[in-house]
């Protein structure tokens, strides 16, 4: 029901009503009683409602007619003010483009669910001291954080990224990598497309000479081929075994990671308890909240300070994981459009890149 | 029902035409206006059925032989008051002469004996 419709509709049935009175104000003057005149005067004007049915009908394809016209009208104008169409044209495709890029990115960091098991209990647990505060983690932290927590399932600590070369089998590459635990699939709950995971005795050092493939290099070097898996490749012209292939949706912990290897960590760093070099990402228990997780840490990373010297102004920071892959995402967007990389900038991305830029 | 108005339209479109643009020549009138003037000139003979009349006054306002206007009566109330327009007049006077034609022919064929007679 169009508007011009909505008005011819609501003008027939005051034309009526108006013809209803003009006959009754008749009849009452030829002297008959108001009520007489009234029922005769309905009665001799017939059926009101069929009536109006038989006149609409009359109005027809009035309004398409109109709205041709309207149509007509619009495009000439369009026609006759190049410099005003051109400019509307433009408005609208910025607008509509502005909306979509805008909503491109809202959904990849916002609104599209991680793609692990049960992300809304994936939290990421960042160190916070007076200098900085966002560092990764200490090998030594994350030990004693996982002893003496309650509130976690699990808590993993991988290396943001390392970087390999890959020669042997064709042209040599430049491959961003990432060093992982055994328990980190299991945490984010996923499983390899091909072959397995990292098992706890490949992560001591002298056993770690396996790798897991990203989905886009086993595709684009290998062809996707399955047969790859027991397959030796060299990384740093150092063998190592091919146990595995991630799937397309496995980028983590950035999409520039190409190649997962296992991580080791060096005995020492659990006597100096430095080294925030670890991300660190954590399930909590069902049923618990950021701010028990949070009040939890707080809780350990006061007994840490009163244990060792080293950890004295060492804190824990809790967040869900989602808002923490956000930052990453943003990453570029402030590096391009923000201002020119300062020194403080490019800190803050090596960090959330790297995981520490410490190696 | 309704089958029964659209048959009563279709019997009296040209001559219900014909009546209502007659009817405005002297000026603008309301529906009512229109059948009443018609009853009244008729000697009460036609009775102009409100079935036919709105559609028919609907029908001439979208040829644009006759145009409406939202006025204030005599009765001080407000009335859709329609006018005939310049091809309105037009048409008036086709469908006059086509109607004379008419009766002259169908008087022809009724009375042939007076025309005979008269010959």
């Amino acid at each position: 029901m169009n508007i011009w419709r909505q008005r011819k509709d609501v003008e027939l049935d005051a034309e009526i009503r108006s013809h209803l009175d003009e006959a009754i104000r008749d009849r009452i003057a030829r002297g008959e009683t108001p009520d007489e005149a009234r029922a005769n005067a309905l009665r001799e004007f017939g059926n009101v409602g069929l009536v109006k049915e038989v006149t609409r009908e009359m109005w027809g394809w009035a309004s398409l007619e109109r709205l041709v016209q309207d149509l007509r009208f619009g495009l000439r104008m369009l026609r006759k003010n190049p410099g005003f169409s051109l400019i509307a044209i433009l408005t609208l495709a910025l607008g509509i483009g502005a909306n979509t890029a805008i909503f491109s990115v809202v959904y990849a960091v916002v609104l599209r669910p991680l793609p692990f098991g049960d992300s809304e209990r994936l939290v990421a647990i960042w160190t916070h001291t007076p200098q900085v505060e966002r560092l990764p983690m200490a090998a030594a932290n994350h030990r004693d954080l996982k002893a003496q927590n309650t509130v976690f399932e699990d808590i993993a600590i991988l290396r943001g990224a390392a970087n390999y070369n890959l020669t042997g089998d064709g042209e040599p590459e430049w491959l961003q990598a990432s060093g992982i635990p055994a328990n980190l699939f299991p945490l984010l709950r996923v499983q390899p497309a091909l072959g397995r995971g990292f098992t706890a005795e490949e992560n001591q050092p002298g056993q770690d000479r396996v790798v897991i493939l990203s989905h886009a290099l086993w595709q684009r070097r290998y062809g996707g081929d399955a047969s790859i898996v027991g397959k030796t490749i060299r990384l740093e012209n150092i063998a190592h075994t091919v146990i595995g292939g991630m799937g397309p949706e496995f980028q983590y912990p950035t999409r520039e990671v190409q190649i997962w290897t296992p991580l080791t960590i060096n005995p020492a760093s659990f006597q100096t308890r430095t080294g925030y070099a670890h991300l660190a990402v954590a399930r909590h228990k069902p049923g618990v909240t950021v701010e028990q997780a949070q009040s939890e840490v707080s809780a350990i990373a006061a007994r840490l300070a009163q244990q060792y010297p080293v950890n004295r102004d060492v804190r824990f920071t809790v967040t869900p994981l989602r808002r923490d892959l956000a930052n990453v995402a943003q990453k570029p967007l402030t590096r391009r459009w923000d201002r020119p990389a300062s020194g403080r900038n490019i800190c803050r991305n090596s960090r959330s890149n790297t995981g520490g830029g410490q190696h | 029902m309704k089958r029964g108005y659209e048959n009563r339209i279709e019997l009296l479109q040209g001559t219900l035409d014909l009546l209502i643009l007659q009817t405005l020549q002297w000026g603008a009138a309301h529906g009512y206006g229109i059948s009443q003037a018609i009853r009244v000139n008729s000697g009460a003979v036609l009775q102009v059925d409100t079935g036919s009349l709105y559609p028919a006054l609907h029908r001439l306002e979208r040829k644009k032989w006759i145009k409406a206007e939202w006025t204030v009566s005599e009765n001080n109330q407000k009335v859709k008051t329609y006018q005939l327009t310049a091809a309105g007049k037009k048409q008036l006077a086709a469908e006059r002469s086509n109607w004379e034609r008419l009766t002259a022919a169908m008087a022809g064929i009724l009375n042939p004996i007076e025309g005979a007679e008269g010959a």
